[in-house]
């Protein structure tokens, strides 16, 4: 059962209105501009919301200015609910004058009773909390109004599973881009020494955290050397890292291949290697910890084995490390390697606005389906086509 | 196939740049009828028989079979344009220039793997036809109308042969005999918009490869739910199509089975 069941964005720029059930395995994919990242950042900028507050995330998406649909109606609201096993959550962004308002509008239901749990409006810094001891609902003031009431209510001592539920959804979540992980950063300065296994939204802690894996005595090694096996994998000369402190407080990485007898620095391999180095930490770093993975394009530098490699590392993380993965991509090759029940056509429909579709729920391209590689039908533009049909001359 | 359809669109696929774009006059009797129309929505590179072995590409990783380009080309388009247009019809009409009977029926299949792999089980809409040897072969079975829409001076004669056999170049002989200044695409519109398919089928032995295609439009056209409709125009009659002469190349492709109409 993943983690996060479903998602249901509204008015968040393209996205007017979204609802995907999700799976273990979640690739989106369709044309530029139709979507993809907005998705994954709705589910991010929740995220945010929780662990940095509302202000800081907001901040990071222009302060809420052309983040609304831009065809909503008057006085509209951006409202993003996510539902795990147990709850629902939503929230809802409101605007004072054209900025998302620090004091945003939450909700948490249980799925058990059905029972509203807590409750808090648009630009109130009270909320009210259904306290199970009194059985009953207390306004509860907020000290940190501009922090979520999530938060809030988890440090208050009623019955929390539910609460609780959201919370670590959100708090291990991680999002990575491709393009703006921090490469030049790893291959010129190393990584700052962290002494534990989440790889940064920029990974320039990676060396850091491989390093961990590797010598720490009471974890990692087997994600360590999953790592390296997928690292084999995709590339027949790679044989290991070698990663070496540098100073006291930071750490490098070198390659050692099978054809060379000097390690090779970081900065001498090629962005692929690093890429999917990336990518595979990602994965499998916090072991069997349940994590929310979103990758944005991570097809980015890597040829069409080392995709297929990728796609394979993902599948093992989602089965067997508790993962729960969202990829956004554009790669016909990537999303080849997947389930088609796992990927999803996002599209633009004639206002702008974004549709997404499983695609084996398309109508009438599964007969195709089940011979040619999904990426190919993409490219043949018999799913998510990029241009429209039009004629060429009549009578 | 048991969608009933009270209008029928015929898509045209034509190979070729821009010289096609009037064709869908060539069956302005057809639209009489009320319920056809004929559009032109791709052009297409023409294919003529495969001479290396056909050989399947495979994805990396999970190695699920990758499209040929005549899949990318052909058959994908066709998809795209019948899947959710259940009265659409295909036509994917070619030139036999040059070509003996074995190269045609060499690009004959491979047109038809083309669409069948696209398509599947929306295969029966569409269909494979030939202008032999070129559209302007016609002109001469109907050159009443030739003479008067070129305004020809001297006018070509009536020829009482078979255009579609007896004429190696019909292009060249307009334009060597008669009409040195034609342009393809304007003049043959203008052609076209006179072109009589009476006159043209007139003779059931004479332009069999025009006559098979002209009936299979009409059979599809019998898709309609009440077909004496289709009858009253007397296409039958009116063409040969079931007394003339056909095309072997092109008149053995499935027809839409439709109820009530065996
Ligand atoms: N406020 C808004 N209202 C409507 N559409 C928006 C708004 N802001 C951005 N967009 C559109 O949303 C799309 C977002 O695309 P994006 O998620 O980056 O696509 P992808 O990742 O699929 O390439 C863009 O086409 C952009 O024009
Ligand atoms: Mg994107």
């Amino acid at each position: 059962m993943p983690n996060l069941q479903r998602v249901v964005v509204k008015n968040y720029r393209s996205l007017e209105e979204i609802e995907l059930y999700s799976r273990g395995v979640n690739v989106l994919f369709g044309p530029n501009g139709s979507g993809k990242t907005t998705f994954l950042d709705a589910i991010w900028f929740v995220r945010d919301c929780a662990i940095r507050g509302v202000d800081e995330a907001a901040s990071q998406r222009s302060h809420g200015i052309g983040v609304l649909w831009d065809r909503a109606e008057q006085n509209s609201h951006i409202s993003i609910e996510i539902e795990t096993e147990r709850a629902i959550y939503s929230i809802e962004f409101g605007f004072s004058s054209g900025r998302i308002e620090a004091f945003v509008g939450e909700r948490l239901r249980s799925k058990y009773n059905d029972k509203l749990i807590f409750e808090r409006i648009i630009g109130s810094d009270k909320a009210k909390f259904f306290h199970s001891g009194l059985s009953k609902f207390v306004t509860v003031e907020l000290r940190e109004p501009e922090r979520l009431a999530l938060s809030r209510y988890l440090d208050s001592d009623s019955d929390l599973s539910e609460a609780k539920e959201i919370h670590l959804l959100l708090k291990y979540t991680r999002k990575y881009n491709a393009r703006s992980a921090d490469i030049h950063r790893l291959r010129t300065y190393g990584s700052e020494f962290v002494s534990h296994q989440r790889l940064y939204d920029r990974c320039q802690n990676l060396w850091s955290v491989l390093r961990n894996l590797r010598d720490r005595q009471d974890w990692g090694k087997t994600e360590y050397e999953t790592i390296m096996q997928f690292m084999r994998k995709s590339f027949p000369s790679f044989n290991r890292l070698a990663l070496e402190a540098q100073g006291t407080n930071s750490v490098y990485g070198n390659f050692i291949e099978k054809d060379h007898e000097e390690p090779i620095k970081a900065s001498g391999v090629s962005d692929g290697h690093l890429q999917l180095l990336i990518h595979l930490t990602a994965l499998f770093s916090e072991g069997t910890r349940t994590n929310l993975i979103l990758l944005d394009e991570p097809e980015v530098s890597l040829h069409p084995h080392a995709l297929a490699v990728l796609a394979e590392a993902v599948e093992e993380a989602v089965s067997t490390w508790n993962k729960q993965v969202f990829i956004a991509t554009h790669s016909p090759v990537l999303m080849s390697q997947f389930e088609t029940e796992d990927i999803i056509a996002s599209e633009v429909g004639d206002r702008g606005q974004t549709t997404l579709k499983r695609v084996s729920e398309i109508f009438g391209i599964r007969d195709l389906l089940s011979e040619y590689a999904v990426g190919s039908l993409y490219m043949s533009e018999l799913i998510a086509p990029q241009s429209k049909l039009e004629t060429v001359a009549d009578v | 196939m048991s969608e009933s359809c009270y209008y029928f669109t015929f898509l045209l696929f034509v190979t070729g740049k821009g010289e096609r774009e009037h064709l869908p006059k060539l069956f302005k009797e057809l639209t009489t009828s009320g319920i056809c129309s004929f559009k032109v929505v791709e052009k297409i590179g023409q294919r003529r028989a495969i001479t290396s072995p056909r050989r399947i590409a495979k994805m990396v990783g999970k190695g699920q079979m990758l499209p040929s380009k005549d899949f990318e080309q052909i058959g994908a388009p066709a998809r795209r344009h019948l899947q959710n247009a259940p009265c659409a019809r295909l036509l994917l009409i070619d030139d036999l220039e040059g070509l003996d009977e074995a190269d045609a029926s060499a690009a004959f299949q491979r047109y038809r793997r083309a669409l069948d792999e696209g398509l599947r089980e929306h295969k029966e809409r569409a269909a494979v036809h030939f202008l032999v040897r070129m559209l302007e072969a016609y002109f001469f079975a109907d050159v009443e109308a030739t003479n008067q829409a070129l305004a020809l001076d001297p006018p070509i004669p009536s020829y009482d042969q078979d255009v579609e056999t007896t004429i190696e170049h019909p292009k060249s002989e307009l334009k060597q005999q008669y009409f040195p200044q034609y342009r393809e695409i304007e003049d043959s519109g203008k052609v076209l918009g006179q072109l009589s398919l009476n006159t043209v089928l007139a003779s059931p032995e004479r332009c069999a490869s025009l006559r098979t295609c002209v009936k299979w439009i009409v059979e599809q056209l019998m898709a309609y739910p009440t077909p004496n409709y289709v009858e009253q125009f007397s296409f039958d009659e009116r063409f040969h199509l079931q007394t003339g002469q056909l095309y072997v190349v092109t008149e053995n492709q499935e027809i839409t089975q439709h109820p009530g109409t065996d």
